[in-house]
């Protein structure tokens, strides 16, 4: 008996067999969840089975940031990791670090896949992209006919403008037959003659959402001759629906906002452009009104009644200049001979004959006012306010005045 | 020409859109005397073809059935 081992040794020399294997070392495993156990420690240990058998598998609480949902019972899953050997119970085991949902990524390949395709077909280009009707009053609405983004939409519309008509195809937005059920609903809106149609769901989950990552829903969106509004899920999920369709809205509500025009932005726009159009046309008769008004002038000033006019303002005016000119200048005689005639009022003998003056004579009449021209015996005429005397010098006395 | 044809012919969007056009013709330097009194009827009516478009009467949300027959919500 030369070759006999320990348990410890063949577990050992088992364990370093599966270590040098390099596939073991990093491996995906699929098949479906089951004895979940999350352990207070916070690894996790369960097993994955298919039909034709079972692996114990453990994810360590520090591998944790790897499972991102609630791992449960028979769900179908794919988990990477490696696969060795624990020693103590001689048992081999799955040690995960990530695990997926199977289904979801089997979803998310084929997303992918045909919206590169669709893509590589041109169905998400600009070009096709038709505009929304601004003032759109008949709205088809492919959505599920409870939940609540039939009720957001319906709200919103009533409150921008309940004059609209809204038509809803109360389609299948999730499960089997749902992609039919949207497809279904384009086509019968587009038979009602709808302006714009918004086609949508609230949000969910990438499964829930599925119908509107299906080709036939993209192709009936692509090929509809109405103006599509894609409302589905949230703002952060976007669906193949969305990047077909003319617009996207991030939310039921919103798809609504864009659909329905505001009745009060309707009338205050017709309200203004009624002003507008009144304040232009009545800009544009005052402009001709003013221009009529300065060609009048013109002409008026150039009509030889106006020449005339003008003529004879001048010669009015010139003559009050000449007339103005010769009154001053007569004034200015006038006061000169004024003058005068007070400086000749003051030598004027009359005026000293007036008060009570006499003045003398001789025989020449020539003014006698010295003593020495009179002769004893001479006659003189005596001039005084009301006639004259002749007098007799009968005698002569010189005085010597004081003056 | 009938102006019941033309209301089934224009969209709002159309005629919002005429509307403005006759505004920028009006406000335009070159427009004449004449044409801003045609332009300023015309702008009259399409107003009230803008108005007259909205049926003002409130609607009840419609729903198709397996038919494809409409029934009120």
């Amino acid at each position: 008996m030369n070759n006999v081992y320990s348990v410890g040794q063949i577990n050992s020399y088992i364990k370093n067999m599966f270590a040098q294997d390099f596939m073991l070392r990093s491996i995906y495993v699929k098949g479906e969840a089951s004895n979940v156990k999350y352990h207070s420690s916070g690894h996790i240990y369960f097993t994955m089975k298919d039909k034709n058998g079972t692996i114990t598998c453990v994810m360590f609480a520090g591998s944790r940031a790897g499972l991102r949902f609630q791992l449960k019972e028979g769900q179908q899953i794919v988990v990477g990791g490696s696969i060795e050997v624990y020693e103590r119970d001689g048992k081999y085991q799955l040690y995960a670090r990530d695990i997926t949902l199977d289904g979801m990524g089997q979803l998310y390949e084929r997303y992918e896949q045909l919206k590169r395709e669709l893509e590589e077909m041109g169905m998400f280009a600009k070009e096709y992209k038709r505009s929304i009707p601004k003032y759109a009053q008949r709205i088809g609405i492919v959505t599920a006919p409870t939940g609540a983004a039939v009720q957001d939409i319906i709200n919103i519309s009533k409150r921008r403008n309940p004059y609209v008509q809204l038509i809803l195809y109360p389609a299948l937005v999730q499960g089997e037959g749902a992609a039919e059920s949207v497809v279904n609903g384009i086509h019968a809106l587009e038979q009602q003659a709808v302006d714009v149609m918004i086609i949508g769901r609230g949000g969910g989950s990438i499964e829930d959402l599925w119908a509107f990552n299906e080709e036939i829903v993209a192709r009936a969106i692509f090929e509809c001759s109405v103006p599509v509004i894609s409302a589905v899920g949230h703002e952060t999920d976007t669906t193949i629906a969305d990047y077909v369709a003319d617009l996207r809205a991030p939310t039921p509500s919103a798809a609504a906002e864009l659909a329905v025009f505001s009745m009060t932005d309707y009338t205050q726009k017709c309200f203004d452009d009624y002003n507008l159009l009144n304040h232009r046309f009545r800009m544009k008769l005052s402009l001709y009104k003013s221009r009529l008004e300065k060609l009048q002038l013109r002409v008026s000033y150039l009509s030889p009644k106006s020449r005339i006019q003008e003529k004879r303002m001048y010669a009015a005016d010139m003559d009050a200049k000449l007339r103005e000119a010769m009154e001053a200048a007569l004034l200015k005689q006038k006061h000169r001979l004024e003058l005068y005639i007070e400086k000749m009022k003051g030598l004027s003998p009359l005026d000293k004959l007036n008060q009570g003056l006499t003045y003398v004579t001789n025989a020449e009449g020539k003014s006698v006012s010295d003593i020495d021209m009179v002769e004893k015996g001479q006659m003189l005429t005596l001039q005084m306010k009301n006639g004259q005397i002749s007098a007799l010098v009968t005698d002569k006395e010189r005085i010597r005045r004081e003056c | 020409m009938n102006t019941e044809l033309q209301k089934e012919d224009m969209t709002l969007d159309e005629a919002f859109g005429k509307v403005e056009a006759v505004l920028d013709r009006l406000e335009a330097e070159d427009t004449t005397l004449e044409n801003s009194f045609q332009m300023y009827q015309e702008g009259m009516r399409l107003l009230k073809i803008c108005n007259d478009k909205i049926d003002r009467v409130e609607k009840q949300v419609l729903v198709m059935d397996e038919k494809g027959e409409l029934n009120e919500f």
